[in-house]
């Protein structure tokens, strides 16, 4: 099987071509599913929004599944994660720009329950978004800059900039989180 | 230093816990996933029954129209629309287009008509494929290209004229689902 196999190829002649699609997609969702959840959450700052927008890009990763290389099942859907945050914030801006009602902020999750997680998950949600989802595509995904820079189609020095900045904006919340989990 | 405090940052980010209620249900996202698909399909199946603004609106993207002897809408040149889809826009889909952002379809409608700079361009206002079906000739003969029965007949040596025009009338209409959904 080549590296740029895509799905459906060498599937079980047992299931149908809907079932062969369904069962692969569902068995990368339940493997998937914690780490993509755990960069959105980063992505978003808050729990039930993480939710929705894991669950928006699984939706097209399964529309697109058909088209999506093995090995970057994974790779696609943290991409259309990103573009889809992107787009969220697009919409927001021009509502406001537009003097539309701003959008009330999101809850604080109930669930973030420990001043540690508190401290770092708000700081890097204070963070600008571009800002953001640098630090997290560069830091928790780990992507060189150059990754960040194609998949965000920003200049390298844009991200190294970006990253920079993300880094001192948070360094004092990573000092926290050592001393947490000492 | 900065190596260090990267590398500190990358680890606090991965030992920070998972918040409860972090995940959706797989049965959730397979159940939505084939909701969304067949909406998308009865979409595709509209657009091969040739109604006419569906057809349009994707001809008007960056395929080519031209008229049977029936009379009939059809995309040239392969015989069915998913074919032209393809070769209008590589490696995109037609079905993609409406998940796309605005900003991503031009670029991708860009890369198909091979414009390395494309300008940018003011958007109007959102419509409909039925809209476009009207509005974007209406944009393109404001601007001197007119169609016979829905046939842009273009000079060779003006091919890249018609297609900054034609890239500037899509962008500044773009065509949304929504506004024809029948569901």
């Amino acid at each position: 099987m080549s590296h740029d196999a895509v799905h459906g190829e060498g599937s079980d002649p047992m299931l149908s071509g809907k079932a062969q699609r369904d069962a692969e997609f569902t068995s990368f969702v339940s493997a998937a599913m914690p780490e993509l959840s755990r960069i959105a959450w980063f992505l978003t700052g808050e729990v039930h929004s993480a939710n929705e927008l894991v669950q928006a890009a699984l939706v097209k990763t399964y529309v697109a599944w058909g088209r999506v290389r093995r090995g970057e099942e994974i790779a696609f859907t943290r991409r259309v994660m990103v573009n889809h945050r992107t787009d969220q914030w697009r919409r927001k801006r021009r509502e406001v720009l537009s003097g539309e009602p701003r959008e009330t902020p999101a809850q604080q999750s109930q669930v973030d329950d420990t001043d540690v997680i508190d401290g770092l998950v708000r700081a890097l949600k204070t963070l600008p978004d571009k800002q953001r989802r640098v630090v997290v595509l560069r830091y928790y995904c780990d992507l060189s800059e150059k990754q960040v820079a194609e998949e965000m189609k920003m200049s390298l020095s844009a991200v190294k900039s970006a990253a920079s900045r993300g880094l001192s904006a948070l360094r004092e919340h990573v000092t926290e989180v050592e001393e947490w989990a000492r | 230093m900065m190596h260090t405090d990267e590398i500190r940052l990358g680890d606090a980010l991965h030992s920070v816990p998972s918040p409860p209620g972090l995940g959706v249900p797989t049965d959730d996202v397979l159940a939505q996933g084939k909701r969304t698909r067949r909406r998308k399909t009865a979409v595709t199946t509209s657009m091969t029954t040739l109604s006419v603004a569906s057809v349009a609106a994707a001809a008007l993207w960056g395929g080519q129209l031209l008229l049977h002897d029936s009379g009939a809408p059809t995309v040239v040149p392969a015989g069915d629309v998913t074919d032209v889809e393809e070769h209008t826009y590589p490696g995109v889909h037609v079905e993609d287009i409406y998940d796309m952002t605005h900003a991503e379809q031009m670029a991708s409608l860009a890369e198909s008509m091979g414009l390395e700079d494309p300008p940018e361009v003011d958007i109007i206002r959102e419509i409909s494929p039925a809209e476009a079906n009207v509005l974007i000739p209406e944009c393109l003969a404001e601007k001197g290209w007119t169609a016979e029965d829905r046939v842009y007949s273009i000079p060779t040596d003006q091919e890249q004229a018609f297609s900054l025009d034609r890239y500037s009338c899509v962008a500044a209409y773009p065509v949304i689902q929504e506004r024809t959904t029948t569901e």
